[in-house]
């Protein structure tokens, strides 16, 4: 009975754990929302292209990353982001950054073991569109804040008190 | 004891009809030391009986037999997970039916990448956007 009831629990679990996979693929044939996914298998593919002209600190980001997945949409873009927002179980994510102005409306949330975070999922949305965006590897943050040219030191402290407010 | 008396004794003994008694009474004469030589053989026997007697059984032998004569339990532990097993894989089949694998947008390592490095910049900006809510 304890064998029984664990495998079961391991099936639920299972399922939540892809509720991201089941948004992907209830409206990846959707025509509303365009999708891009990149497998880890093509991420593997990608250690044979020119990375001459790649900045360090984006191979390093890159090479880390197993598979990426984006989906968005520019029709009703509320609706899909309350969807979405109803599928992801916080039981199996950290809230990172919350974003919410007028303009905006951000979410990070992320999958953390061991101290190192497992998949890191952005869903975003304003009056022109919702995106939900998944990476999954082994993804620095602070690295990845890095990336964009707006970064600088404060930033970088900023993300630092952000993760350790949410332990 | 007669020796008559003994003769008898031992005829009824290999007849299987002595009682208790008569066979304790044989045992003694036997152990005792004017046994005739024509029944020397016969002291073997009842000396025998008297040693194994006296043999007494190992530690926890009773323990030892009752472990090997207990009832066991049935095994439905491994009749539920075997049941469990067909569940889970028929549950992860269904699963994977009903959730269509997406495949690659993109061929060409290099559009992936372009594609991969637009979406790390894109987070990033994002993230930052949190990080400086008042810029």
């Amino acid at each position: 009975m304890v064998v029984l009831g664990l495998l079961l629990v391991g099936a639920v679990s299972y399922a939540q754990d892809d509720a991201i996979g089941k948004f992907f693929g209830k409206y990846v044939e959707d025509s509303r929302f365009s999708v891009v996914s990149i497998s880890p298998k093509m991420f593997r593919l990608l250690s044979k292209v020119n990375w001459d002209t790649i900045p360090a600190d984006l191979r390093q980001t890159v090479s880390k990353l197993q598979s990426l997945r984006i989906i968005s949409t520019e029709t009703t873009p509320f609706v899909f982001y309350k969807e979405a927002l109803s599928k992801i179980d916080m039981k199996e994510y950290e809230e990172l950054i919350s974003v919410r102005d007028k303009n905006d409306n951000i979410r990070f949330v992320v999958k953390e073991s061991g101290g190192i975070i497992h998949e890191l999922l952005m869903i975003a949305v304003d009056n022109d569109g919702f995106t939900m965006m998944s990476f999954v590897g082994d993804i620095d943050l602070d690295k990845l804040a890095r990336l964009s040219s707006s970064m600088d030191i404060k930033g970088l402290e900023d993300l630092k008190n952000a993760k350790r407010k949410n332990k | 004891m007669e020796r008559e008396q003994i003769a008898q004794l031992l005829e009824k003994y290999w007849q299987v009809e002595t009682t208790v008694e008569e066979e304790k009474m044989l045992a003694e004469y036997f152990r005792g030391p004017d046994v005739p030589a024509e029944w020397e053989m016969y002291r073997e026997i009842f000396s025998f009986y008297e040693q194994e007697r006296k043999v007494k059984p190992g530690e926890g032998l009773e323990e030892r037999i009752m472990e090997r004569v207990r009832p066991r339990p049935k095994l439905w532990g491994a009749w539920w997970s075997a049941a469990a097993c067909i569940v889970v894989a028929l549950g992860i089949s269904v699963y994977q039916r009903d959730t269509p694998t997406i495949k690659d947008t993109y061929d060409d390592p290099q559009q992936a990448l372009a594609a991969v490095q637009k979406a790390l910049l894109v987070a990033s900006r994002n993230m930052n956007k949190g990080l400086h809510p008042l810029k």
